[in-house]
C-alpha cells in the first residue's frame, strides 16, 4: 500500500479541522492507526469525522433528554458540585460530579476530568452522551465533550431553579431532584458523627409525612419537634439504594406553620396520626417508584432459583463475596437464609427477600428442615424443593419499603407476620354483600 | 423490564368457559398484541396466570412415550385440568408421590387448544404445584369469591342498565376498576352475551363455594364459645387451672386439640389472659 506522506497527511487534516473542533494531534492520531490497519485515506477521513462530529445534534432541554443518547449538547447551570476521587484501572482519578438545571428541570452530570466548575455557573455542554446511573439520567462530559462557560443574566439563578413547585408527599419522585411541600414531622432522632476534620456535630434524622405518604430526611441543623407541622422549599433529594430521603441544607427554606389557627391543619394532622398501617392493594403500588413503610397481604407464589444459604458478616450483616466483606475483608461469618420470593394479592405481583429470622415467624418446619439439610451438605435444588413445598400458598403479611426500579419491583422486608384467622369476619363480610348482590338482581 | 403477570383467583367455572383469545381478537393491531398467551374470562379478566387452590382427585400418565400427566384439581364448581411433562420435576414429585385425593395449590398458565375447530378447551400448565392445608384453601375460595363479587357487581350494573355507548364514562357506575380493566369487562359483555341470567347462574356458584367453609368454622366457634363460657362458670375470681377446664371440656365431647387450638385463640383474641402459667382467667 503506498505510504501518506506527512507534508499530504497535513492537508487533510486541516480539511477535517475545518468541520470538528479537534486538535492536529488527535486527528493525526486517529488517521494514523486507521492507515495501519489499511483503510484507505478518503474511508480514514470519513470515519474521523462521522466519529467525532455531532453534525445533527442539536441543544436539548434537560426534560428531553433520554438514557444512552450521544452527542447532545445541553445548556444550563451547575447547582451543585463536588469533586470525587475515585480509581480506573487501579489509576487515581478525579473527576466532577454535580446536578445541572434548566427551567424544565434537573439532571445529574458526570465530568471525566478536573474541572473549574463551581456552583452557579452558567455552562454550555457540547457533545456529551447520556446513560443512567443510580436510577437517574446522568450526563457525562468525556474526554470528546467541551464545556463552554458563559454569562447569562437572563437565565434563572440557582435559587429560582431550585424553588420548585409545591407538591404532595406521594407525588415527590427521585428525578424531582428539589422537592417542595409541608408535612408533619413523625420521627426525629439526632445522631453524632465525626467529620473529616475530626470536629464532632450533631445531625437530625428522621421521618416527615403528610396524608399521602411520609419520606426519611436528614438535617445538620435542625431547631423542630416531633409533631410540629413545617414546610420546606427547595429540599434536595438523594437516594440511597434507590430510595430516596431529603436533605435540608443551607439551601433550604424551612418554617413552623401554625397548625391551631386552622381547622384544617388540624385535621390533616389528625388523618397522619389515625392513618398508620393500611393494608396496600399492590395494583396501586406497582406504578409507584418507591413508598415508604407499606403493608401488603399476598400469597407467596413462587420461589426464585436464585434462592439458597449464604454467608454473612457478623460486623454489618452483609453477604459475602468470595469469602470476603466488602468493607471489612476477611471477616468471621454466620450462615443465613436468603429466599427470594413472588408475593402476589390478586392485583399484583412483588419480589420479597426473606431471611432465617422472617422463616422462624412463617413456620417452624421449614427452619428445622433447613437446618437438617445445612449438614447434610445438600444440593440447591433440595433447598429449592423445601422452601416451595413448605412456602408456596402461605399467606404473608409483610411490611417495608417498596422500590421499583429498572429491574424489578421488590419490598426490602421489615416485619412479617402470618395474618390472624379472620375467617369469621370475613364469612359475615363476603355473605353479606352476596346477599346484596342477590336482591339487587332479584329486583330487575 | 415487562411485568410479572398477576396471578389470577378464579373458579373452574369462569376458567373453562374463559375460550375468547384476545390476542387473535387483536391480530391486526399490533400495538396490542403481546407474545404471551391471553384468554378473556366471562366476568372480564385478561388471564395469563392463575393460581387456583383445590383438590386434585385423579392423576394419569399418557402420551407415546408415557411422558405427560393430566390431572383434574376440582373445586366447588367444576374442575380443572392440568397437563404437565414429566420431566417438570418439582410437579411430577407433588402429583405422583402423593396418593389422591389431597389439597393443592397451583401456580400456572392457562393454554387453549381446539381438538376439532368449533371447540375451544382450555388447561392449566403448571408452574408449581404444592400439598396444601384447608386454611390455605379457605383463604383461597374467601379472596376468590371477593374477587368474583366485585365483578360481579360491576357487571350486573353495566347489564341492568343497558349502556349502549359503553365508552361513555358517565353512565358506568361507581367501581374500584380502571379504565383498562374495564374495556376488558366491556368486551366480556359483548363477546360471551352476559346476561342478568347468567350473573345469577354464576352468584349461585359463588354461594356453593361459601358455604363449603362455613361448617369448619362454625365447629371451631362453637368450641371457642364452649371454653369461654365454661372459664366463666369455673372462675372464682382467681381463674381457672388448665388441666381442670380440660377435663371439664373433654367431658362435654370435645377433643384435646380443639381445645388447645380454642384456648389459644381466646388468648390471642384477648378474650382470656395468662396470669400465671397453667392459669386462664376470662376478661
Amino acid at each position: 500500500m503506498e505510504k501518506v506522506k506527512s507534508g499530504e497527511l497535513k492537508k487533510h487534516i486541516e480539511e477535517i479541522k475545518e468541520k470538528i473542533e479537534l486538535n492536529d494531534c488527535d486527528i493525526k492520531r486517529e488517521l494514523e492507526d486507521l492507515i495501519k490497519y489499511r483503510v484507505p485515506l478518503e474511508e480514514a477521513k470519513k470515519t474521523v469525522l462521522r466519529k467525532n462530529s455531532f453534525a445533527g445534534s442539536r441543544t436539548k432541554n434537560i426534560d428531553e433528554i433520554e438514557p444512552n443518547m450521544k452527542g447532545i449538547n445541553i445548556v444550563g447551570r451547575i447547582i451543585k458540585t463536588q469533586k470525587k476521587e475515585i480509581k480506573v484501572n487501579n489509576k487515581p482519578l478525579i473527576i466532577d460530579v454535580g446536578v445541572l438545571g434548566d427551567e424544565t428541570g434537573f439532571c445529574q452530570f458526570t465530568c471525566w476530568y478536573k474541572t473549574s466548575l463551581v456552583e452557579d455557573d452558567y455552562v454550555h455542554f457540547k457533545n456529551v452522551f447520556t446513560n443512567k446511573w443510580d436510577n437517574r439520567i446522568n450526563v457525562n462530559v468525556g474526554k470528546k465533550s467541551f464545556i463552554r462557560k458563559k454569562s447569562n443574566n437572563q437565565f434563572p439563578t440557582k435559587q429560582k431553579l431550585m424553588n420548585v413547585k409545591k407538591k404532595s408527599i406521594a407525588e415527590i419522585i427521585p428525578d424531582d431532584f428539589f422537592a417542595t411541600s409541608k408535612g408533619i414531622i413523625l420521627q426525629l432522632f439526632h445522631r453524632k458523627f465525626i467529620d473529616e476534620n475530626g470536629t464532632e456535630s450533631t445531625y437530625a434524622e428522621g421521618f416527615i409525612g403528610d396524608n399521602t405518604a411520609k419520606l426519611p430526611f436528614k438535617s445538620k441543623i435542625f431547631n423542630f419537634d416531633i409533631g410540629d407541622l413545617v414546610y420546606f422549599s427547595s429540599a434536595f433529594i438523594e437516594l440511597d439504594d434507590d430510595l430516596p430521603y431529603l436533605i435540608f441544607d443551607k439551601n433550604t427554606k424551612i418554617s413552623k406553620i401554625d397548625q391551631e389557627k386552622d381547622e384544617k391543619l388540624k385535621k390533616l394532622r389528625y388523618d397522619m396520626v389515625n392513618k398508620t398501617h393500611e393494608i396496600a392493594q399492590l395494583s396501586d403500588l406497582v406504578h409507584r417508584i418507591y413508598f415508604y413503610d407499606v403493608l401488603i397481604e399476598g400469597t407467596i407464589l413462587y420461589i426464585k432459583p436464585e434462592s439458597g444459604f449464604i454467608r454473612k458478616c457478623f460486623e454489618c450483616n452483609k453477604q459475602l463475596e468470595a469469602n470476603k466483606c466488602n468493607i471489612h475483608g476477611v471477616v468471621e461469618n454466620y450462615t443465613d437464609i436468603y429466599v427470594k420470593a413472588v408475593l402476589d394479592d390478586g392485583t399484583g405481583a412483588i419480589n420479597i427477600v426473606l431471611d432465617l429470622k422472617h422463616l422462624e415467624i412463617i413456620s417452624d418446619k421449614v427452619v428445622t428442615d433447613l437446618k437438617v439439610e445445612l449438614n447434610n451438605d445438600c444440593s440447591k435444588d433440595e433447598i429449592i424443593r423445601i422452601l416451595t413445598s413448605n412456602l408456596v400458598g402461605i399467606n404473608l403479611l409483610v411490611n417495608g419499603n417498596f422500590v421499583n426500579n429498572s429491574y424489578e419491583k421488590f419490598l426490602i422486608v421489615e416485619g412479617v407476620s402470618v395474618p390472624q384467622d379472620q375467617t369469621d369476619y370475613k364469612l359475615n363480610y363476603l355473605y353479606s354483600r352476596l346477599s346484596k348482590l342477590e336482591g339487587h338482581l332479584s329486583d330487575r | 423490564m415487562t411485568d410479572r403477570e398477576v396471578a389470577h383467583r378464579l373458579f373452574s367455572k369462569e376458567f373453562n368457559e374463559s375460550v375468547f383469545d384476545i390476542n387473535n381478537f387483536y391480530l391486526k393491531d399490533e400495538s396490542q398484541r403481546s407474545a404471551q398467551n391471553y384468554m378473556l374470562s366471562p366476568l372480564g379478566r385478561k388471564i395469563n396466570r392463575v393460581y387456583v387452590v383445590g383438590t386434585v382427585t385423579e392423576v394419569d400418565i399418557f402420551g407415546t412415550e408415557n411422558n405427560l400427566i393430566k390431572a383434574r384439581l376440582v373445586d366447588s364448581s367444576g374442575a380443572f385440568i392440568i397437563y404437565s411433562n414429566i420431566f417438570e420435576p418439582q410437579v411430577t414429585k407433588i402429583l405422583l408421590d402423593i396418593e389422591v385425593p389431597f389439597f393443592a395449590a397451583v401456580v400456572g398458565k392457562i393454554n387453549a387448544y381446539s381438538p376439532d375447530n368449533d371447540k375451544i378447551l382450555v388447561s392449566i400448565l403448571p408452574e408449581v404445584i404444592n400439598e396444601v392445608d384447608t386454611k390455605v384453601r379457605d383463604n383461597w375460595i374467601m379472596s376468590t369469591v371477593e374477587f368474583s363479587l366485585n365483578r360481579l357487581n360491576i357487571l350486573s350494573d353495566i347489564v341492568s342498565s343497558n349502556i349502549s355507548d359503553l365508552n361513555d364514562e358517565g353512565k358506568i357506575p361507581e367501581n374500584t376498576f380502571n379504565e383498562n380493566e374495564l374495556k376488558y369487562i366491556n368486551l366480556a359483555i359483548e363477546k360471551y352475551n352476559i346476561s342478568s341470567k347468567y350473573i345469577k347462574e354464576f352468584t349461585k356458584v359463588v354461594k356453593k363455594s361459601i358455604e363449603s367453609i362455613e361448617i369448619t368454622t362454625t365447629l371451631k366457634n362453637s368450641a371457642e364459645n364452649v371454653i369461654e363460657s365454661l372459664m366463666i362458670e369455673l372462675d372464682e375470681g382467681k381463674g381457672v387451672v388448665y388441666s381442670d377446664l380440660m377435663e371439664k371440656a373433654k367431658s362435654l365431647g370435645l377433643s384435646e386439640t380443639a381445645i388447645d387450638d380454642a384456648a389459644t385463640a381466646l388468648l390471642s383474641k384477648g378474650r382470656c389472659y395468662e396470669p400465671k402459667i397453667g392459669i386462664l382467667r376470662p376478661i
